[in-house]
């Protein structure tokens, strides 16, 4: 039947009573159970998660996603408020490896636009330019994380032509650059966002939780209350009080606590879940009648559970905030311009004729969906594995 | 003893297939039920008793779970020649005519006198027709085999409406106030408008007794269905069964770990351990005589309250093996206290009849005796 | 509850029948009343009375089986006296080198030292045992807690108990995702009893095992209170297992003692007509005994909503006009044998007959 595995020690009886198998001998299918017996809890959270092919696609994706956004100066060609005076939305460039004497490696040609009868914006291939896209070329200076001035960057072409790898806007500005600098704000305002509201939801939920009773009870009809208020005129509400006149980076910042505003109150409900159910388990019972002190309890014994739950719930938590900050952005109540987000890039394509005519308006949308995926599932992902009593 | 099978196993073998590798939770399990009889199935956590049940109704969730061989034969008439032919001799022969017989055995969904179950698609028409009418079953913890949503009587009409056509809801709705009072709930018919949840544990076991049997079914699986009871509900529920049995004429299997409960209400008992059953006899036999080592072990090991008490209990050595390490040879072999080594831990042993209607599967006696049968 | 200055003076009366030096804890009317609560604004509705007037003893070194059916309040008993919950009400006294001291007095500090002298075992060894941490850990906190031991000391002391539990020292690193349920319930024993606890309240410690584990878990217990001189307070449900362990028995019904007996005497001699029925209720494995039981109609009370007088009376074939109106107090009827029954002295109780095991074999 099962003659892989290897029969513990067949002939001697189990000498003591109990524990009848995996012992002595130290075979290394043994040891490797021997590693397996004695895994933490981390340790055993990432052997599941290493199972979940998904979520470690995501999570790889996501990593990506974040090296984009602390390298935007660098990976995006061009700076983003570079308007290129004639190409104004001209088309995803098409990236040619073959001209008619053979292959030549990546190239573009350059453009030249014009209109048609219907003076609808046209742009063609001037096929005797044509410009190798390098690598590692110089171009727009910037000073990369504010420190050291440059002016490479990671692809481009020489300076007479241009490449806008997703087309360009209305003020003929390099799409693709503007969405790599979008990256920066939309995916740390989520992370931000998450973590006021994971701070504000994990004193409110763990007073709540804590106390009990009226407190409780009390802090609980709140949290009804503030759930029952559709998010997205709440967000408008609380975010046309942000004054006009801020500069970029404090209406970052008020945009964050806007959103987390709406956003605690759900970790809050968590935590509190998480909390009560856990002061409730047998082992801190047992913790108490041992004469366990309750800083103790709480330190060794909730917190170190509850730690994994928390991760959980906090990625879940990011694509809320990505998504609201795009919403309130979009509508032109969230970031504003000069400072670029994806909701401000896909204020362009609120006319519907700018999208029937220059569909590649919407390219930035498909970020959000992507980013919004990877994030739900890495957080599956990690429920999974989180799972403190599912053995394998 | 009657030879008129309702159900007839025939090496049953269900598998799951897990990322840690294959778990033979069902290893060629083969028996009869007989109509009108009790079949006891008896044995610990991870022993296949339940899982067995579950390859009946076809309910093993697949993927992980799928039968890899074997036969589930419903009888839905007494099968002429089997009234004659016992059970523990000439077995292979029978198998060969039963598969000459295959004209009624196999897919067809009909009212044919037999049907194999295992070759039925699980979530076909065919085993739903029989699913709840002509095989039902009443679960450990009634809480969660009821709907919460649903009032008890609607959960019953509908299972009566599923299965019994011409009937209209107001019949329907008589009819399972009827089950209810014969199943002893007070007031049935303001029972039957209440919710799961307003019942105690011993109620709700009777409204999933009174379900069970809306359809009046050939056979009952009850799956450790007084587990979770206290003792004077659970033998109210015994008894019941019992009486219902007797009523109605019905077939059960009644699997529990319950060695006490077993000697209550089986006419036949098979103990299983790690996939295979190891001993099956007649309750009167199986007790006062047990052959396997394991059913020796877990008769002794218990305490018995109507006898002297011992000082110490005599305890079975060990525990039940992870299912992925279960010793070569006789699974039970590293816990026995008749271990024969380069014996019982190289080869598995057959299920051989001790005597006429005793079957054990140990070395202890398969070298005394002929092999008459061999399952 | 109608004469409860009686009930006390049973208990008292008890105390005075037994060495007093003997005697490691007592009870004495405690009860334990859960409010119901509805509303907005948690308005008390009502009380779920748990435990309602319970007085009992237990002698150094024996063992007092606690039985009953769900919701009988057995379990609130035993995590009162640990102190897991508040008393409503009552005294427990535990008596150390002649003096007592009251629990339920005690403040959260003292009470934080005592509990080295008190101890439990749970039932689930699944949920009892923090999944975060390993053997050595789990074993060594109530040391740790205590300032008893650290160190080497520490890890010496956990492995001497983990062995003496039927664990191997190579269990210590291992987390308890890597054990059975039989194991785990090993390692809880081990983790109650490494303090060197005077009293332990098993709660239920075999009823989640497998069959052929529940007896190894019982020979365990038996053989640690020898070895390490301990009393148990061993609630379960089971009562071939309760009259496996115990030198007494107390059966409690809907929050309060209906019999309390030596356990042979409880067994053969019931003098309470619940005790009466749920010895027969239970299953034998002795299919020549089928069919013998007694028919006990209805359901446990709901102690939110207990009947008035006896508290049995709804399901006892024997009652009479008095049942409905006066509660029984629990009274000693023979010497130990105390029943809250008015009846006790007059009813012909049926108890388990031993019968002879041999002679059924063979027939």
């Amino acid at each position: 039947m099962t003659e892989s595995i290897p029969h513990n020690g067949a002939p001697h009886k189990p000498e003591i009573e109990s524990v009848a198998a995996a012992t002595a001998s130290q075979s290394a299918p043994d040891r490797e159970k021997q590693a397996l017996y004695t895994s933490s809890q981390w340790q055993l959270i990432w052997r599941r998660f290493k199972r979940h092919r998904l979520a470690q696609i995501a999570m790889i994706m996501l990593a990506f996603l974040y090296i984009i956004a602390a390298c935007a100066e660098f990976i995006a060609p061009y700076e983003t408020r570079r308007d290129f005076k004639g190409f104004v939305y001209a088309p995803p460039a098409k990236i040619h490896f073959f001209d008619e004497d053979g292959f030549v490696g990546p190239f573009v040609y350059g453009l030249k636009g014009g209109r048609d009868e219907n003076y609808q914006r046209i742009f063609e291939e001037v096929k005797e330019e044509q410009y190798p896209i390098r690598f590692f070329v110089r171009g727009d200076e910037y000073k990369l994380w504010g420190v050291y001035k440059t002016n490479l960057h990671l692809f481009g072409v020489e300076e007479d032509g241009q490449i806008f790898v997703l087309g360009t806007d209305r003020l003929g500005r390099d799409l693709f650059s503007r969405v790599i600098y979008g990256t920066r704000i939309s995916l740390t305002i989520g992370l931000v966002g998450v973590f006021l509201s994971f701070v504000l939801g994990l004193i409110i939920g763990g007073v709540s939780g804590y106390f009990g009773g009226t407190v409780d009870e009390i802090i609980q009809r709140m949290i009804d209350l503030l759930v029952s208020i559709p998010h997205l005129p709440l967000w408008m509400a609380l975010a046309a009080a942000v004054p006009r006149d801020w500069n970029s980076i404090q209406t970052y910042f008020a945009i964050t606590i806007v959103l987390s505003i709406v956003g605690w109150a759900g970790l809050a409900r968590t935590v509190r879940g998480r909390l009560l159910s856990l002061r409730e388990e047998d082992f801190t019972i047992a913790a108490r009648v041992s004469g366990v002190s309750e800083w103790r309890i709480i330190t060794k014994h909730l917190l170190p559970l509850f730690t994994s739950y928390i991760v959980v719930a906090i990625t879940l938590a990011v694509p809320g905030m990505i998504i609201g900050e795009t919403s309130l952005s979009f509508i032109g109540l969230g970031i504003q311009p000069p400072a670029v987000s994806w909701g401000t890039l896909l204020q362009d394509s609120q006319m519907i004729v700018n999208v029937a005519l220059h569909p590649w308006l919407l390219i930035p949308a498909l970020f959000v969906i992507v980013t919004v995926l990877m994030f739900n599932f890495l957080g599956d992902g990690l429920r999974d594995a989180a799972d403190p009593y599912s053995i394998s | 003893m009657t030879q008129d099978a309702l159900l007839e196993i025939k090496n049953l073998k269900t598998y799951f297939h897990l990322q840690e590798g294959i778990v033979r939770a069902v290893d060629g399990v083969s028996f009869d039920i007989q109509r009108g009889q009790t079949l006891g199935i008896i044995g610990e956590s991870g022993c296949g008793k339940s899982v067995t049940a579950h390859s009946i109704l076809r309910l093993v969730p697949a993927p992980p779970g799928n039968i890899v061989q074997g036969e589930i034969l419903l009888h839905r008439q007494q099968v002429p020649w089997r009234a004659t032919v016992g059970r523990d001799n000439g077995n292979s022969a029978t198998v060969g005519r039963d598969n000459g017989n295959s004209a009624t055995v196999g897919r067809d969904n009909g009212n044919s006198a037999s049907v194999d179950l295992a070759q039925l698609d699980p979530r076909g028409a065919a085993i739903r027709a029989i699913r709840g009418a002509e095989i039902s079953m009443v679960f450990q913890e009634p809480m969660t085999s009821f709907g919460p949503m649903h009032t008890i009587g609607n959960q019953i009409i509908e299972s009566i409406l599923l299965h019994q056509a011409g009937m209209d809801k107001t019949e329907a709705r008589e009819l399972a106030i009827e089950n209810l009072r014969k199943v002893g709930i007070p007031r049935p018919t303001e029972i039957v408008d209440a919710y799961p949840h307003q019942l105690s544990g011993g109620m709700r076991q009777r409204a999933m007794i009174a379900m069970a049997l809306s359809c009046s079914p050939r056979l009952l699986i009850a799956d450790e269905p007084t587990t979770a009871l206290d003792v004077t509900i659970q033998a109210q529920i015994l008894e019941l069964l019992m009486a219902l049995q007797e009523e109605f004429g019905m077939a059960m299997m009644f699997i529990t770990h319950n060695l006490g409960v077993i000697a209550e209400v089986a006419d036949e008992v098979a103990v299983m351990y790690l996939g295979r059953i190891v001993e099956q006899a007649s309750v009167t036999k199986l007790f006062d005589n047990p052959q396997h080592p394991y059913t020796q072990g877990l008769l002794n090991s218990i305490p018995h309250i109507d006898e002297e008490k011992l000082p110490r209990l005599r305890a079975i050595e060990g525990v039940v093996p992870d299912p992925y390490e279960i010793p070569r040879g006789c699974a039970f072999s590293d816990r026995c206290p008749s271990f024969m080594p380069g014996r019982c831990d190289q080869a598995i042993p057959d299920l051989v009849a001790r005597e006429q209607g005793h079957l054990v599967r140990c070395f202890l006696y398969s070298e005394a005796e002929e092999k008459l049968t061999r399952i | 509850m109608v004469d409860e200055s009686k009930l006390n003076g049973a208990t008292m009366s008890e105390t005075q029948d037994v060495a007093p030096s003997n005697i490691l804890l007592e009870v004495k009317d405690l009860k334990k009343y859960f409010p119901i609560q509805k509303g907005l604004l948690r308005r008390t509705t009502g009380y779920v009375k748990a435990v309602d007037g319970v007085s009992l003893f237990i002698e150094e070194g024996e063992t007092l089986g606690l039985v009953g059916e769900s919701g009988c309040g057995k379990t609130t008993t035993g995590r009162c006296i640990v102190r897991v919950y508040e008393p409503t009400a009552g005294d427990i006294l535990f008596h150390e080198n002649g003096s007592a001291i009251n629990l339920n007095d005690l403040e959260r500090q003292e009470l934080k030292a005592f509990r080295r002298h008190l101890q439990m075992i749970f039932q689930d060894p699944f949920s009892s045992l923090n999944p975060r941490m390993t053997v050595l850990e789990l074993v060594g906190e109530p040391l740790l807690a205590h300032g008893i031991a650290s160190g080497t000391e520490l890890e010496d002391r956990v492995a001497e108990m983990v062995v003496a539990v039927g664990l191997k020292v190579e269990h210590l690193p291992r987390y308890p995702h890597s054990f059975s349920g039989g194991q785990r319930q090993r390692i809880g024993i081990a983790r109650a009893l490494v303090q060197r606890p005077k009293l332990v309240v098993c709660d239920e410690p075999v009823s989640a095992l497998d069959v052929s584990v529940q007896s190894q878990v019982v020979n365990l217990l038996q053989d640690l209170q020898t070895e390490l001189n301990l009393t148990y307070l061993f609630v379960a449900h089971d009562m071939s297992v309760v009259r496996q362990i115990s030198n007494r028995i107390a059966v409690m019904y809907v929050g309060k003692l209906v019999e309390v007996a030596e356990s042979e005497e409880l067994l053969r001699n019931p003098k309470h007509p619940y005790s009466e029925t749920l010895l027969s209720a239970v299953p034998r494995p002795n299919p020549h005994h089928r069919m013998q039981r007694l028919n006990l109609e209805g359901e446990p009370a709901d102690p939110a909503n207990a009947p008035s007088g006896c508290v049995f009376h709804p399901r006892c074939q024997y009652m009479e006009d008095i049942c409905k109106m006066e509660a029984p107090p629990l009274a000693e009827l023979t010497p130990g044998h105390h029943v809250a029954c008015h009846f006790a002295d007059s009813l012909a109780l049926q108890g388990i007959a031993y019968s002879d095991s041999i002679a059924v074999i063979s027939g």
